[in-house]
């Protein structure tokens, strides 16, 4: 295959300032357990397409395709430079960014279980015992368990001389009930709403499902009678993938450069960000440090060359609370003045690449745990388990609401409410951010589903957070 | 991709202890994507996908394949017949789709063929100098795409899937200061599309983006709702209409059928076939599309059945394709009629990122986006900065104090896993006590 791909980029170097095509491969496999009945096994196996990108006459052509014969490659190859031309006729400043030295890079994860060794039947067994735990309470109405698992081969290759062989394998599951009484439906999940991780079944059993049934039937039934919120305002702690979905919405898509120029404005959106307020702007308090890091293995978002040839790399993005760079392309860096951030991806080789997350984190502060932390707040409330996220299309207005909070009264926690929910505006909510806990409980919670593009692609990406407290937050808003 | 389908049915029949579905569709777009009226990508993608199912003794499992050979289809079927008798049953299922009428193409050819990309360029040249005379840019999508393929089963059910639709999203962006408008077409070609019409309509939207610039208080506002809002907002509600949900626990309808719910003058209908929506000529199941009425004059009528859920609810299935084809029924005022009866009030374009907060009571938050408007004595007034709204859709709806008199194509992309893309049919709707929780203080 390399050597096909290789001739392609040869055949086209001379008619295209830039090239470079991407070949994956996917397999990926889905499990849903309803009620405690098998519902579906899905599997998508041998999902191999190509896509080639070149740059002509200032402008971006792209072809993806599934026939991956060298007559099919080089028909795409051909439809993407037409696709150039004619784009160009409809353009007014070319694309432009400096050539960057090659790499040759590749890396091939191996999980602990592979998934895609282990038998359809033991992973259905596995997943229907916890399933049937499920249902074993009258009040609760619906349940599933689900589990999905993701490997994909991909080559890179670019007209600078840059080649990249990866292989990656990653898992997502959850669990989920549904209570009914007293004519109103609750909700709890677990592990909550950002599971996925590198890895195989061993992902599925190091989150200890079983331990966990008992404990979400009981808050689902729980919640029925539980109390809303009633002050306006709180002081809040957030944790786990609530916390993980915070940074994304409000900060990682804000800080895609690709927005700034309204490359994005059709779909995804804008962002308050202006190119300005780089180096500048108080993003956020002094215990606020983000990063964007692509060179992190541990992470969904690890790669060692980006899907237009630049190297993973680490980038602080915001750094004592200022906001100091921004998630890049190679075009959108030179038109920022900035070095690209190892950011551009795209879900499969048929896919154009775009700016995304990769491992996108909140570095961990000096709070301690999160029980030092619970134990540090006189009034306030704990909250995770995701069950409403909503953002405006500059990623300025948020409101968010989990499923439970835990009330805190003079460092204990003391009953549990029901969807609390909470409003902010991002800098002035990321001002607000007293503490954040250390390293004892910085971990990686990551998506199979972060939606941008169109056509559409679903990112898997990643962010490693520890618990956090955000002082004096709207806390009450209702329908 | 004929000798795919033969070889399929070929399988189907030398293997008669099990039950197979297949749909194996050829899927093409020439996708260009536009921002600050110029190209960003010029995108053609192409792709033949197989699903099936294989079924026994109520046991079933489903996989997808790629461009995939004769050889790579025969052992991933027989891997899952091997696979069969080790899975528990789903004592839910109750076969495949068995509707066998044929849905009659009046048309067949390709808009990737009828609209190419030179005249797509014309197009966007023509919007794109219009606003620029208003130190506007255009940023958008202008889609042809083909879906081609085969749903056959072991039921007999054996129907040829073809839809070819043009859609073409166009926001008009100011460079000064970022207010944006938004005009869209959509259709199975480009027929019922008018440059001049098109040129003019989002012309007009420019010129009221360039009042002044406010923010409004949180509160309780009559809103008018655009054709893209209200779109939107009643796809959300109408999922509640789908017997899935009415199963999941999750159905604001359960229990209201044949029920006054909301005023007289509401209807909507899933119209699969009327003849200013994009054709949806069969279900995602292979039942041939049925039109449905959901609501008739405030009355809930129906839910959206599909075979699966016909069998485990008991209910009736009625072939409807739901929110793929959505009809709101238009009223007897004008726009400008709506906007003078209107003291102090909102025009809100269009709406993003709305989520549910309680799917079973309706409740829901999400911001308005693309412009929004005070309305004051009557008249249009003031650019509004984006508002968020948390509200239950139902009580908007259940508020709608007048439909205009005319119905607008709003067309929706599906835009996950396979591209697909649909329209509504929405006239304007005025609705009282819209609640606005919040200001986004950005445009």
């Amino acid at each position: 295959m390399k050597e096909m791909m290789k001739k392609i980029l040869e055949n086209i170097k001379g008619q295209v300032t830039f090239a470079d095509i991407r070949v994956t491969k996917t397999d990926t496999e889905s499990y849903m357990i309803q009620r405690g009945s098998l519902k579906n096994i899905s599997a998508d196996y041998n999902d191999t397409n190509a896509g080639i990108r070149v740059l002509v006459n200032g402008c971006w052509g792209f072809a993806g395709t599934d026939r991956l014969t060298t007559a099919a490659l080089e028909t795409a190859a051909k439809r993407a430079i037409a696709n150039a031309k004619h784009g160009a006729r409809f353009r007014h400043t070319p694309v432009t960014f400096p050539a960057v030295k090659p790499t040759v890079a590749e890396h091939f994860a191996k999980p602990v279980e592979d998934p895609f060794l282990m038998s359809k039947e033991d992973k259905t067994g596995y997943l229907l015992e916890i399933g049937e735990k499920l249902t074993k309470n009258e009040k609760i109405v619906y349940s599933h368990v689900y589990a999905e698992f993701y490997r994909q081969h991909k080559i890179y290759m670019n007209t600078e001389g840059t080649v990249s062989e990866t292989m990656i394998y990653q898992t997502m599951p959850e669990m989920y009930v549904l209570a009914s009484g007293n004519g109103e439906t609750q909700s709890r999940t677990y592990p909550g709403h950002m599971t996925g991780r590198n890895g195989g079944f061993e992902v599925v059993r190091d989150y200890k499902f079983h331990d966990h049934v008992d404990e979400i039937i009981s808050e689902a039934i729980a919640l029925l009678d539980a109390p809303r919120i009633e002050e306006e305002r709180a002081d809040l702690i957030i944790t786990g993938g609530h916390l993980a979905l915070q940074i994304h919405e409000s900060v990682g898509h804000a800080t895609e450069a690709d927005r700034i120029f309204g490359m994005e404005i059709s779909y995804a959106g804008k962002t308050f960000i202006s190119p300005d307020m780089i180096g500048k702007h108080q993003y956020g308090s002094p215990v606020v440090n983000i990063i964007s890091d692509s060179s992190d293995p541990d992470g969904m978002g690890y790669h060692p060359v980006d899907d237009e040839g630049i190297p993973g790399r680490r980038v602080d993005i915001i750094k004592d609370g200022i906001l100091v760079n921004q998630q890049t392309s190679r075009e959108v860096a030179h038109q920022l003045g900035l070095e690209p951030s190892s950011n551009m991806k795209a879900t499969h080789g048929y896919n154009v690449p775009l700016i995304r997350m990769t491992n996108f984190s909140l570095l961990p502060g000096n709070a301690g745990t999160l029980q030092d932390l619970i134990k540090d707040t006189e009034h306030g409330y704990l909250v995770d388990y995701t069950k409403t996220w909503s953002i405006d299309d500059n990623r300025n207005n948020f409101q968010f609401t989990t499923e439970i909070g835990w009330k805190i009264e003079n460092g204990e926690i003391t009953g549990i409410v029901k969807e609390p929910t909470y409003f902010g505006i991002t800098t002035e909510f990321w001002n607000a951010c007293d503490a954040v806990c250390d390293e004892r409980e910085w971990a990686y919670h990551g998506t199979f589903h972060c939606g941008k593009g169109e056509p559409g692609q679903a990112m898997h990406l990643s962010h490693k957070v520890a618990p956090a407290r955000f002082k004096d937050i709207v806390v009450n808003v209702k329908a | 991709m004929l000798k795919m389908k033969e070889y399929l049915k070929k399988f189907m029949d030398s293997h008669s202890g099990y039950a197979f579905d297949f749909y194996l569709a050829e899927w093409q777009t020439d996708f260009l994507r536009f921002f600050n009226s110029q190209t960003n990508y010029n995108i053609t993608k192409t792709t033949l996908s197989l699903k099936a199912t294989v079924e026994k003794d109520k046991k079933k499992y489903s996989f997808s394949l790629s461009n995939p050979s004769e050889k790579e289809v025969e052992e991933a079927l027989k891997e899952g017949m091997a696979l069969l008798p080790t899975l528990p049953a789903d004592s839910d299922f109750a076969g495949f789709e068995d509707n066998k009428d044929l849905f009659s193409y009046p048309d067949m050819s390709s808009s990737l063929e009828k609209v190419p990309a030179e005249k797509k360029i014309e197009i966007l040249t023509a919007l794109s100098e219009m606003a620029g005379r208003y130190d506007f840019g255009i940023y958008g999508t202008f889609i042809t795409l083909l879906i081609h393929g085969y749903k056959m089963n072991s039921t007999g059910l054996d129907k040829e899937v073809f839809v070819s639709p043009v859609m073409l999203d166009v926001k008009g962006v100011s460079r000064k200061n970022m207010v944006t408008v938004i005009h869209s077409y959509g259709g199975n070609d480009l027929a019922h599309f008018d440059l001049a019409s098109f040129s003019g309509e989002l012309e007009a939207k420019i010129k009221r983006a360039t009042l002044d610039i406010v923010d409004v208080e949180p509160g309780e506002y009559t809103v008018i709702l655009g054709p893209h809002a209200a779109g939107e907002l009643l796809r959300y509600l109408m999922f509640a209409s789908y017997a899935a949900t009415v199963d999941r626990g999750s159905s604001y309808f359960k229990g209201k059928l044949n029920e006054k719910v909301f005023p007289d003058i509401f209807s909507v209908i899933s119209d699969p076939l009327h003849p200013q929506l994009i054709t949806v000529p069969y279900n995602e199941d292979g039942h041939i599309a049925r039109r449905l009425p959901l609501v008739e004059k405030g009355v809930f009528k129906n839910f959206v059945v599909n075979h699966y859920y016909a069998n485990k609810l008991k209910m009736e299935k009625n072939g409807s394709v739901g929110l793929a084809a959505m009809v709101l029924d238009k009223g007897t005022m004008s726009l400008e009629e709506m906007i003078k009866s209107i003291d102090r009030g909102l025009y809100i374009s269009n709406i993003h990122y709305m989520n549910f907060i309680n799917q079973q009571e309706t409740s829901v938050t999400g911001l308005t986006r693309d412009g929004t408007f005070l309305i004051e004595n009557g008249k249009i007034t003031k650019v509004v900065n984006n508002l968020r709204y948390t509200e239950k859709l139902a009580e908007i709806f259940k508020h709608t104090e007048a439909l205009e008199n005319v119905q607008h194509p709003v067309p929706v992309s599906e835009n996950y896993g396979n591209f697909e893309i649909f329209s509504s049919l929405i006239p304007h709707v005025k609705t009282s006590k819209f609640k606005i929780t919040s200001s986004t203080r950005t445009i």
